[in-house]
């Protein structure tokens, strides 16, 4: 995948702001000036929260066609632990027979409950669910944020990334993040129109992200959409 | 015998009762009180019970000085059934004749027209007291082919449909029930 230019998006934004910001800090440098953004790193920083939100906003989708780009594996994870923080929703569960994941991986199958799991783990051994432990394996239930399982430690798909300095969207859905970074540039003094133009097409194009389009369509074209069309 | 582990009879019978996947490791635990069930019909059942008899090679038990065997073993090592005894057979070498198997010591003790044909027993709690042809006390070893609860892997090919029916009935009812107090 290739993800959308910081470099080129806050160019565009520049130009549509009719700005000449300085570079690159908010207080190291004497600031231009010149308009309203006199920092180039605000509008930068605009860009990249809104990159953000975007991306929450994908991979919070289940199935969406780009939401594998952003999974990475877990630590081990033993029976009742903590569940690593993720954005959006965990993805697929493996289970290790060894507690420090040293066996092979199974795939896991979900169990109707935390309850069915515990059961099967407390009574493993006693021959109700089969022969041996390997009977009652590999299963799992995830509660809240908790892992229970009936391996020596699991592990899982979830999403871990944070604001860096570059974009994490995909370049496809480039001009939405343009649209929702100029939204946040929103300053007292300013034709609130301007604003309000972008504060919608930002809305089109997330909803249009999340409906999984493949690119976002041009802004004259954006513009005619109706918000409840792509719902 | 059976290639089925719990595993894979779950399997099957998740998809004859029509249950979604995550019901499978709930399943498992309905099959060793199945077995247990599906033992005690068939031995009551002439045409099938002849699958699940124990192999009389190897389910011996040796009678004290008195005649008197005591099968508490054989009910925790072979999981023989004490109630469905009379439906299988028990042999003593010095008899050509299966031990003719009586209802109870009160009938043991009364002499019979059959006394010197058969040797006669019956079972008072897990003891097995034994009437030999003559006045000695009868010796040795008993071979038992009688009805006993298999492991899934001692279960007869023949006998897996049956089995695989139980369980699904079983969670057929299962089901009704909880849909009866989910409508109550």
């Amino acid at each position: 995948m290739t993800v959308a230019s910081i470099t080129r998006l806050t160019t565009q934004a520049i130009r549509r702001l009719n700005a000449a910001p300085a570079d690159p800090t908010y207080y190291g440098d004497t600031p231009s000036g010149n308009s309203l953004w006199e920092v180039k790193q605000e509008i930068v920083d605009a860009l990249l929260a809104a990159d953000q939100e975007l991306l929450i906003a994908i991979v919070s989708t289940p199935g969406h066609f780009m939401r594998g780009d952003y999974l990475s594996l877990s630590g081990n994870l033993l029976h009742g632990a903590r569940l690593p923080g993720s954005l959006g929703w965990w993805g697929d569960v493996e289970l290790n027979t060894a507690t420090d994941g040293s066996g092979a991986w199974s795939r896991s199958n979900e169990a109707s409950s935390r309850a069915a799991i515990l059961e099967a783990v407390e009574f493993q051994n006693d021959g109700i669910f089969g022969t041996s432990s390997s009977d009652v394996y590999p299963w799992h239930w995830i509660e809240d944020v908790q892992i229970f399982h009936t391996g020596g430690c699991a592990r899982c798909l979830y999403v871990n990334k944070s604001i860096g300095v570059a974009c994490l969207c995909p370049e496809n859905y480039e001009s939405a993040i343009l649209y929702g970074g100029l939204r946040g540039l929103r300053k007292v003094g300013v034709d609130p129109m301007f604003f309000d133009k972008y504060d919608s097409l930002w809305e089109k194009g997330k909803a249009l992200a999340v409906s999984q389009a493949r690119v976002i369509p041009p802004q004259a074209e954006l513009e005619r959409m109706q918000l409840s069309q792509i719902r | 015998m059976s290639a089925l582990t719990h595993k894979s009879l779950a399997v099957i019978v998740r998809h004859q009762a029509g249950l979604p996947p995550h019901e499978r490791l709930g399943l498992q635990a309905l099959i060793n009180p199945t077995l247990k069930q599906l033992a005690r019909d068939v031995a009551l059942d002439r045409r099938s019970r002849n699958f699940l008899l124990t192999d009389p090679a190897t389910t011996t038990v040796t009678l004290d000085a008195n005649g008197v065997a005591d099968l508490s073993s054989l009910v925790s090592s072979q999981k023989i059934l004490l109630d469905r005894l009379k439906f299988g057979e028990i042999t003593h070498p010095d008899s050509d004749l299966p031990l003719d198997f009586i209802e109870s010591s009160d009938l043991g003790g009364l002499d019979g027209g059959l006394d010197e044909l058969f040797v006669q027993c019956w079972l008072t709690g897990t003891l097995l007291y034994t009437k030999n042809t003559g006045a000695d006390a009868l010796s040795g070893d008993l071979s038992l082919a009688v009805p006993y609860i298999p492991t899934l892997l001692q279960l007869p090919e023949a006998l897996e449909p049956k089995l695989i029916d139980m369980l699904v009935e079983r969670v057929k009812i299962g089901r009704n029930v909880r849909d009866e107090s989910d409508d109550e």
